[in-house]
């Protein structure tokens, strides 16, 4: 990833000197502009570089909305890309955002192994501990063995005989101070309590998490006020 | 789990290569790509044949909506899934692609650890 990396700032380098020309002739609203924006608010974040990808979103949506983007919204990219490339090989004046850390446990219940240990990854990445089961009868038939947990973290939609709902009604019957944040691809599905949707970015993991272990342990659960 | 070919679309060398990290993550999948929608269509035309196609929507020459229109045309493709790679997520957009044909779209920048399990709820999703 790290070749990446440096490859994305040699073509930030590219951009840049063309983004500066287009504002240098006033026509920030030229194709060029739009083409340079729209692919940098697509990648920039994969690569680790989130704040140019939102400085170029920002020149993006003006074109998406079918007007231009004003002198102010491309010459902040301009900004961002000159910050980046300017930058000596150590610097990384672009690096991810401060990650939202914390200490507690948190159960991960998840039947797909590629998105449990990536929810597992992205969780120890951030300082958690981490417990995890397939489905909601392993965490159940788990719980008493479990080290205590401050939250559960599952997909709605599990195989087996206990779905995320009520798995969660059940761990808050026993341990009402346990919040719950639930996970699903069904855009659907959105409105139940605590909730991100599928696919969900590392850092947006982290940082719902955060919120909801700092939130009051009650609207936890799907369909509590 | 179902094993599934995987024609990936993209104009930008460096997402092709990310992409290809992402989806090798998931052992069930294999993985063509191609630079361009001439490049899909060509390979399409000599006897790949996909389980679905990731397309990104904005590519010089031919877009993603363009490639989606040929590749109809060919026999055997007129049913292949499509999704669209887009850094446009404005629901208008959205509902957009998918009224021209696409089973579903996956916004960028996609989170690289879970672009297979992107690519499987859409096509859940449309019932494949």
């Amino acid at each position: 990833m790290e070749a990446l990396r440096q490859r994305f700032r040699e073509r930030a380098a590219r951009d840049l000197d063309l983004l500066r020309r287009c504002l240098a002739a006033d026509d920030p609203g030229a194709a060029a502009v739009e083409t340079t924006a729209h692919k940098l608010a697509g990648s920039a974040a994969i690569f680790g570089f989130p704040q140019v990808g939102e400085a170029a979103r920002a020149v993006d949506e003006a074109f998406a909305a079918g007007s231009r983007p004003d002198r102010a919204s491309l010459e902040g990219l301009i900004a961002r890309l000159a910050a980046l490339t300017s930058a000596g090989a150590g610097a990384e004046p672009d690096s991810p955002e401060t990650p939202v850390r914390g200490a507690e446990t948190i159960l991960i219940v998840e039947d797909d192994e590629l998105l449990r240990a990536n929810a597992e990854r992205a969780l120890r990445g951030h300082g958690y501990q981490v417990v995890c089961a397939a489905d909601g009868d392993e965490a159940l038939a788990r719980l008493e063995a479990l080290p205590p947990f401050q939250l559960l973290f599952t997909d709605l939609t599990l195989p087996g005989a206990v779905g995320g709902e009520a798995l969660a009604r059940e761990i808050l019957r026993l341990r009402p101070d346990v919040r719950v944040l639930f996970t699903s691809g069904r855009a659907a599905e959105a409105g139940m309590g605590h909730f991100i949707a599928k696919p969900w970015r590392r850092d947006a993991l982290a940082a719902r998490v955060r919120e909801v272990l700092d939130s009051p342990p009650v609207e936890t659960g799907p369909g509590r006020p | 789990m179902t094993r599934l070919h995987v024609l990936h679309v993209d104009d930008e060398p460096d997402i092709r290569e990310v992409a290809a990290m992402s989806l090798d993550l998931d052992p069930s999948m294999s993985l063509t790509s191609a630079a361009s929608g001439a490049e899909a269509l060509g390979l399409l035309e000599a006897g790949c044949r996909p389980d679905v196609i990731l397309l990104d929507v904005m590519m010089p020459e031919l877009d993603g909506p363009g490639t989606l229109a040929r590749l109809r045309q060919l026999p055997g493709h007129e049913q292949t899934p499509v999704i669209f790679m887009t850094a446009r997520a404005q629901s208008s957009e959205l509902s957009r692609y998918i009224a021209l044909g696409a089973v579903g779209v996956i916004v960028k920048p996609f989170d690289p650890m879970s672009l297979a399990a992107s690519v499987r709820d859409a096509l859940a999703g449309a019932g494949g």
